[in-house]
């Protein structure tokens, strides 16, 4: 009988969510061309989020990379090209990219059929106008929902198996990710190696190191 | 009427004519107000949304649509300088903030009056709640505001730190938010079937409501609040909605000097809600007829010649969304008010 027990991310230890180091580490972006629509963003920052405004799409490279753990998106005028309803097909790219990137959809125009996609693509709905509470707790929500990092190792396994990488070595990159978790080593440099060993394409290398690191950092701080 | 809708201050036509609404009367500043600047003022044509000072104080904006112009008056400056300042230094108010708790109470009670109108036209209806959105946004992130001037770690501590007006401006704001929603819901009600569930603050919720529904009810109809629950059932967004319209009909269907009494039970594997208030009284024979589209009770509509019929459809949609439904109990025995029945009607709804 093999004397090694089998390491894997379902069997680290779970412990309760300490919210505020949550949402220190939870990165979220909001993408909004009216100014008014999202409440002020100090009024977050000051209760410890970690939250960035952007008037429209600065850095598409960015979200795709998954830069940003949460996107709030509106629907239109965030791109300022692709016509009036931008924010949808910045949602397909995004979905299309990475499907498991969290995407808070943020409209008024919950009621106009063409944006049924919009409403229905995106993993959580916002509706305009929002007052501070219900933000907080539509933002408190995909916080408590992606700490679970089973959620990162599902996105991570889900691109890593769209590139055809083996069982096999997902299973050497998930033992590579409980072992660093379990030494609370959050440094890229080892997990990068070997993701890079498994495939070629260096916009999906990006990303799951990226999700890889996360996951570490939570899994870490949950120890 | 359409006019009505978004215009609780006296508003500006193509034709430059102060309206008033049947509903609602001209701001009391511009009644004596000569200065016709303002009532010709349609902004500029590359942008639907602009703004104007009026001498008297008073800020003015433009919203336009492929058929009309709308122009309000008694709003503030949407560029975010005018307000924040203002009222952050606490002197002189561009707006002061009984007049936007009563812009605020007024749209949302007009809002509420434009039902019909806005099913007779519902593509206009949406473009008219989509054009008002700026203006709502505006007041809602002036009324947090002066609540993020206090100390206070959390959004809520700064909220319990700042004055009776400023929280009754807040929670104005709330029930201008809410009412847009549910116009949204009952405009187009398959809206409410976007979404998954989440864990949902019942008692928070319904504690919110209250608040704001005792700006809308005044000072004649009690509002009191029991129980307690810390539950957090996994309701789509759509129950704010369920719980408002239910709220909003104890309101509107409400006698005068009678207590409106909310309860939040929590006996352990669910959270319920009911709703009690002294009003005209529901048959017995009228239990189901009320919850189908376009029909209201006999003496509700002996009582107000407002309302659709559509609210209370809406929410027993939303609760078989949810796996329950409305519970309704008639009064056990009636008075007769002006020859109306009256007495006490109880709405109940389970949320798991």
């Amino acid at each position: 009988m093999w004397p090694f027990k089998k390491r894997t991310i379902a069997s680290l230890p779970h412990k309760r969510l300490d919210m505020a180091k949550l949402k220190q580490t939870t990165s979220i972006v909001v993408i909004d061309d009216d100014p008014n629509a999202f409440p002020e963003v100090s009024t977050f920052r000051a209760e410890g989020y970690n939250i960035t405004e952007w008037r429209k799409v600065e850095s598409l490279s960015q979200l795709e990379s998954a830069a940003f753990d949460i996107i709030v998106l509106d629907v239109t005028g965030v791109a300022g090209k692709w016509g009036p309803k931008d924010g949808l097909e910045i949602l397909r790219l995004l979905k299309d990219a990475n499907p498991r990137q969290y995407i808070i959809a943020f409209s008024g125009q919950r009621s106009v059929h063409q944006l049924e996609e919009f409403w229905k693509l995106a993993d959580a709905q916002m509706k305009k106008p929002v007052t501070v509470s219900d933000c907080k707790r539509k933002l408190d929500d995909a916080i408590e929902e992606l700490a679970n990092i089973e959620h990162y190792w599902v996105k991570i396994r889900e691109r890593l198996q769209s590139c055809g990488v083996s069982e096999k070595k997902l299973a050497q990159v998930e033992d590579q990710i409980v072992r660093q978790v379990e030494l609370g080593d959050t440094s890229p440099g080892k997990i990068r190696t070997l993701i890079a060993s498994c495939v070629e394409n260096e916009k999906v290398q990006n990303l799951a190191v990226n999700l890889a690191v996360k996951l570490i950092t939570a899994g870490a701080a949950a120890l | 009427m359409a006019y009505e809708l978004f215009s609780p201050w006296p508003m500006v036509s193509k034709a430059g004519d102060l309206a008033a609404g049947s509903i609602l009367p001209i701001h009391p500043t511009c009644r004596t107000c000569d200065h016709k600047k303002c009532r010709a003022f349609h902004g500029n044509a590359s942008t639907n949304l602009n703004v104007l000072k009026c001498p008297k104080g008073l800020n003015c904006f433009a919203h336009k649509d492929d058929k009309e112009t709308v122009v309000f008056i008694g709003l503030g400056d949407p560029s975010r300088v005018d307000l924040p300042r203002s009222f952050s230094r606490h002197r002189e108010y561009v707006v002061a903030p009984d007049i936007v708790r009563q812009w605020i109470l007024r749209t949302t009670h007009a809002i509420d009056h434009a039902h019909l109108v806005m099913t007779e036209d519902t593509e206009r209806a949406i473009q008219g709640l989509h054009n008002i959105q700026p203006a709502v946004n505006m007041v809602l992130r002036a009324a947090e505001r002066p609540i993020n001037m206090h100390a206070g770690s959390t959004f809520e501590q700064r909220l319990d730190a700042s004055t009776q007006a400023e929280r009754d401006l807040y929670y104005a704001a709330n029930l201008l938010t809410w009412m847009i929603d549910i116009q949204h819901d009952l405009v187009r009600p398959e809206t409410i079937l976007h979404g998954e569930r989440s864990s949902t603050p019942i008692y928070e919720m319904v504690d919110r409501f209250v608040r704001s529904f005792r700006l809308l009810a005044g000072p004649h109809k009690r509002i009191r609040l029991e129980g307690q629950s810390y539950r957090r059932p996994r309701c789509f967004d759509s129950v704010a909605t369920l719980l408002f319209i239910i709220l909003h009909n104890a309101i509107k269907y409400s006698i005068e000097n009678q207590e409106i009494v909310i309860r939040v039970n929590d006996p352990g594997n669910y959270v319920e809600v009911s709703i009690e208030s002294y009003g005209p009284a529901i048959r017995k024979e009228e239990l189901d007829l009320v919850f189908t589209a376009g029909a209201r009770g006999r003496h509700a509509r002996e009582f107000t010649t407002e309302g659709s019929g559509r609210g209370l459809y809406v929410a027993h949609m939303i609760a078989q969304k949810h796996g329950t439904y409305i519970e309704c109990t008639p009064p056990h025995h009636t008075v007769d008010y002006d020859g109306i029945p009256c007495g006490t009607n109880t709405f109940a709804v389970r949320l798991y």
